[in-house]
């Protein structure tokens, strides 16, 4: 009698919690946001120009676009970094060691308060643009 | 809401993936089109109504079955999939100022989704810049 009981209350629990999930596609569009955070500058030119390809990559011309996402904190600072769309580890490590030095001049804003934010970022490995940024160095 | 005849229902505890903050101005949900508002809204009137024309954009689309303005495909799912319609959203009510004159609707806040979208090149619309002081002329409908 207890051992149905028991199977019972569980069959119950597990229909309960199955009931509280959420649509992962259903979003919250939302109005949030006072002021943008702002980086003082081009943004993507300073990752363009902080990258070093890595050398591997450079051999096996492996070229792209990875995406970082990370959050920028009430003072500006990036922290969180996840790759949101990768192409290679060793691509990757790169883009997020790029993504790390970005730091905002302020952070995004409510009713003046500085409050926290998801933000996302492209990083851009162009073999063209790469080769042009080692010969501009060796001047 | 019902009082003043205002779509959607006061829910202060609403949270986003996307930013972490108590409070928030309005929200809608991109499924069902429901509308949310937070404390923020309810700062005057004129906010609230404000809020209510941008909320009521977005959820009048969803309940229509119209589709909500996409990112080009190789951009969905990095989480600013609805960042375009924001946009929108903002632009629809920034026309129509001159029903809320007096507001405090967060209406630079769109620079946020700008500054994104502009990161991958996506293009987007902006506020008029040229006589945007006609959308801002109080009218009543």
């Amino acid at each position: 009698m207890v051992k149905v009981f028991i199977l019972t209350s569980l069959f119950l629990l597990a229909n309960f919690a199955k009931g509280q999930t959420v649509d992962s596609t259903e979003i919250n569009m939302i109005t949030f946001i006072e002021e943008a955070p702002l980086f003082k500058g081009d943004l993507k030119e300073f990752i363009q120009s902080e990258l070093d390809y890595p050398l591997s990559a450079k051999k096996d011309t492996i070229e792209g676009t990875i995406v970082i996402s990370f959050k920028i904190d009430t003072s500006g600072l990036t922290i969180n970094h996840k790759v949101a769309k990768g192409i290679r580890e060793d691509l990757n490590n790169e883009a997020l060691r790029v993504a790390k030095l970005i730091k905002f001049d302020r952070p995004a804003l409510q009713k003046g308060r500085p409050i926290e934010v998801k933000y996302t970022v492209p990083v851009v490995f162009d073999l063209r643009h790469s080769q042009k940024k080692s010969k501009c160095r060796k001047k | 809401m019902d009082y003043f005849g205002f779509e959607g229902k006061y829910n202060p505890d609403l949270k986003s993936k996307r930013y972490q903050s108590e409070d928030y101005w309005g929200a809608t949900n991109s499924k069902t089109g429901e509308i949310s508002y937070g404390n923020l809204a309810f700062e005057d009137y004129s906010t609230l109504y404000g809020i209510h024309i941008k909320e009521s954009y977005h959820a009048q689309k969803i309940q229509n079955g119209l589709s909500l303005e996409k990112l080009p495909s190789d951009l969905q799912g990095l989480g600013m999939d609805t960042y375009l319609e924001e946009i929108h959203g903002y632009v629809y009510a920034y026309k129509r100022q001159g029903l809320f004159s007096g507001h405090n609707v967060p209406f630079s806040g769109v620079g946020f989704y700008q500054s994104q979208l502009s990161m991958f090149g996506v293009s987007y619309p902006t506020y008029p810049s040229h006589f945007s002081w006609i959308y801002k002329v109080p009218r009543r409908w």
